[in-house]
């Protein structure tokens, strides 16, 4: 067993894992953060998709202990139903869901698409999304939400 | 009278979504019932083979390890699994029990189950387990699956012949006697994975105190769920609670009763302790079931003007190794709805389900529907294309008119309504068809291909026992006015992404 030490939404979390443990075990079956979610077993799908130390990864093929040290944000700590972040807001106006289980780690995929550039193009909102898979959507709906979040958060900033 | 609010064209927004884009939502691997262990499958790499030995030594020996099941405990587990009711005279039902019993059909039939105490080690023990098999030949191809000499997969019958259906109408002979034009084609519908972005999972709780169960499924059909569980399980149905909680995706994959949502809530009782399995993106494409799967020989007849006189089928549908609950139904739906939306006097349908080394075909997106929808729409553009009319021209003239609602097909359906011509101007009107065609001609002496393509739809839904079809069953409802002068409303529909979800 390891021990490993983080920060998950913000707050300081620390527990004895083993070394194969994979971080979105530790996050959804530990920590009790069940909004990411697992899809594929094999980062095809970014269901899980997590931001570790600012960068979106897959934590159904990370390893708990890789996220030791990191700063980890997971959906839950992106908004919440009385504080919706302006890109839930979007998927929400823009119907960018339907059954919504690849919702939070698209949403996820799309924050650091916007962090990396705040005003992208349709085609470059297709490309920033292009390792999550929705199988409701058909994406027109998704890219939607994006320039939707993109125009409030330039509006808000 | 109050004006009731204009819905259509009005966006609404949904009411499910907040807790769906904040995370908070639950399906089933979201539930943490207090003392869980996990059931994990061994599945089968083999199409078809016997199972010479399995030993179950080693797992049984891990410290982690609560219950190992394989087929040699065919008395202990429940089964065979049931398929849905349905008047096919001369269906072959092959027993389908939850685990595979003294042979494999196909890749992935699940071999043994493990339970232990969390899912790291129930996919540990699964690896402890060795299992001898002696391969057999296959059956993969539905055709090849019928001819003598092809493998058996069950062994009970001296062929691969599942079941056969005929649906006549009218005098179809007599149509292609008289014949002025015909067309024949091959149609290939292919095999396809439904895959839900959730795979299917299943957990259980048994309460020995009041010995009622819980069970959580992925699923789209709870009730029907829980009369086969209680059946299955042997016990009374008010003691029976199926929940389906938020489900990612289903597209008919999870309209069906699944070993594992036997075995679950069987071993969760013997347990007494709640048992959770989720399938794996691996086994969800090996072990649910799959659509679609239909070699359709099909020819019609017509007059040179495109009126379509006769019209034959015949349909070689792949149900995979076993029936799922509903498999040998789909293509029968296909039948019934082979004259789409034209009207189309003279038909014969003549269908043969087959059994092959495949996973189990069953109800994946409009469940056999489209793929008549597919064979009528190919034929039309084929007939079109051999008498150089245009192929909204055959439409428009196979359609029956406005005034021959509601009408009656040659298939035993009612269309209740319709004014398929009037649809269609619409449609032409909408998209500008001339301007259309006039682009593609001009893009076509660029050298560039544009294509233009139509295709109608019309589909039997919310289905009851009726002289079409004698499967089915009926919806219920409960309205109870509350204390508060609320009103709450019980029914059978189950959301899983309409739109149609509780706040």
């Amino acid at each position: 067993m390891c021990k490993i030490s983080l920060t998950v939404n913000g707050a300081r979390t620390s527990h004895e894992v083993e070394p194969r443990f994979l971080l979105v075990h530790y996050l959804r079956d530990v920590l009790g953060l069940t909004g990411t979610h697992i899809g594929c077993d094999t980062s095809q799908c970014g269901a899980c998709t997590v931001m570790l130390n600012g960068v979106a990864v897959k934590s159904c093929t990370i390893l708990a202990v890789q996220a030791d040290g990191a700063e980890v944000l997971t959906i839950e700590g992106l908004g919440s139903e009385e504080h919706l972040h302006p890109i839930q807001e979007g998927f929400w106006e823009e119907h960018g869901l339907q059954c919504g289980f690849c919702t939070p780690g698209m949403i996820m995929a799309v924050h650091q698409l916007l962090q990396r550039n705040p005003d992208p193009t349709d085609e470059q909102i297709r490309w920033g999304i292009e390792g999550n898979l929705c199988r409701c959507t058909g994406y027109q709906h998704i890219v939607n939400a994006v320039r939707y979040a993109a125009r409030k958060l330039q509006a808000t900033r | 009278m109050a004006m009731l609010p204009k819905f259509v064209g009005t966006p609404i927004k949904r009411r499910e979504d907040p807790r769906l884009i904040t995370g908070t939502a639950t399906y089933v691997d979201d539930l943490h019932l207090p003392g869980t262990a996990f059931m994990a499958a061994l599945r089968s790499p083999y199409a078809h083979a016997r199972i010479v030995r399995i030993d179950t030594q080693a797992a049984r020996a891990d410290p982690r390890v609560l219950a190992v099941l394989t087929g040699d405990d065919i008395k202990e587990f429940p089964g065979p699994l049931p398929i849905g009711a349905i008047d096919l005279p001369d269906l072959k039902l092959p027993a389908h029990y939850p685990l595979a019993v003294g042979k494999v059909r196909c890749v992935g039939e699940a071999v043994a189950v493990v339970v232990a105490t969390d899912r790291y080690a129930a996919r540990d023990a699964v690896d402890l387990i060795a299992v001898e098999y002696d391969p057999l030949p296959v059956a993969v191809d539905a055709e090849q699956a019928l001819q003598p000499g092809a493998t058996i997969l069950h062994e009970e019958w001296s062929d691969n012949l599942a079941f056969t259906m005929t649906l006549p109408g009218g005098d179809v002979q007599k149509a292609f006697r008289e014949a002025e034009v015909t067309v024949r084609a091959r149609i290939l519908n292919q095999r396809l994975a439904p895959i839900a972005m959730e795979p299917r999972g299943v957990a259980a709780h048994y309460h020995a105190a009041s010995r009622s169960l819980e069970l959580w499924s992925s699923t789209q059909i709870p009730h029907i769920l829980r009369s086969q569980l209680a059946a299955l399980l042997h016990l009374p149905e008010n003691r029976v609670r199926v929940i389906a909680p938020e489900v990612g995706g289903g597209f008919g994959s999870k309209a069906n009763l699944y070993a594992e949502e036997v075995l679950v809530p069987h071993l969760a009782m013997r347990l007494r302790r709640p048992i959770k399995w989720m399938e794996e993106r691996r086994e969800n494409i090996m072990a649910t079931i799959h659509g679609r799967d239909q070699i359709q020989e099909v020819e019609v007849a017509a007059t040179r003007d495109g009126t379509i006189t006769g019209l034959r089928a015949r349909v070689i549908a792949d149900m995979g190794a076993y029936y799922q609950f509903f498999a040998p139904g789909i293509p029968t739906l296909t039948g019934l709805l082979l004259p789409g939306c034209y009207h189309i006097p003279n038909l014969l349908f003549e269908l043969r389900g087959v059994f092959t080394n495949k996973m189990s075909t069953d109800a994946y997106r409009g469940a056999g529907r489209p793929e008549a929808t597919h064979l009528i729409e190919r034929v039309i553009d084929l007939l079109a294309a051999e008498l150089q009319l245009d192929p909204v021209e055959v439409r428009r003239k196979n359609f029956p008119p406005a005034s021959a609602f509601p009408y009656p097909t040659s298939t035993g359906l009612l269309y209740d309504s319709g004014n398929y011509q009037a649809s269609l101007d619409k449609l032409l009107e909408l998209i500008d068809y001339r301007a259309l065609r006039a682009e593609q001609a001009s893009l076509r002496q660029q050298g560039r291909y544009l294509g233009i393509g139509f295709s109608t739809y019309v589909e039997i839904c919310g289905i009851g026992p009726s002289a079409a079809i004698s499967t089915g069953g009926w919806e219920s409802a409960t309205v109870r006015v509350e204390p508060s002068g609320k009103v709450t409303v019980l029914t059978g529909a189950s959301p899983h992404s309409f739109g149609s979800g509780r706040p």
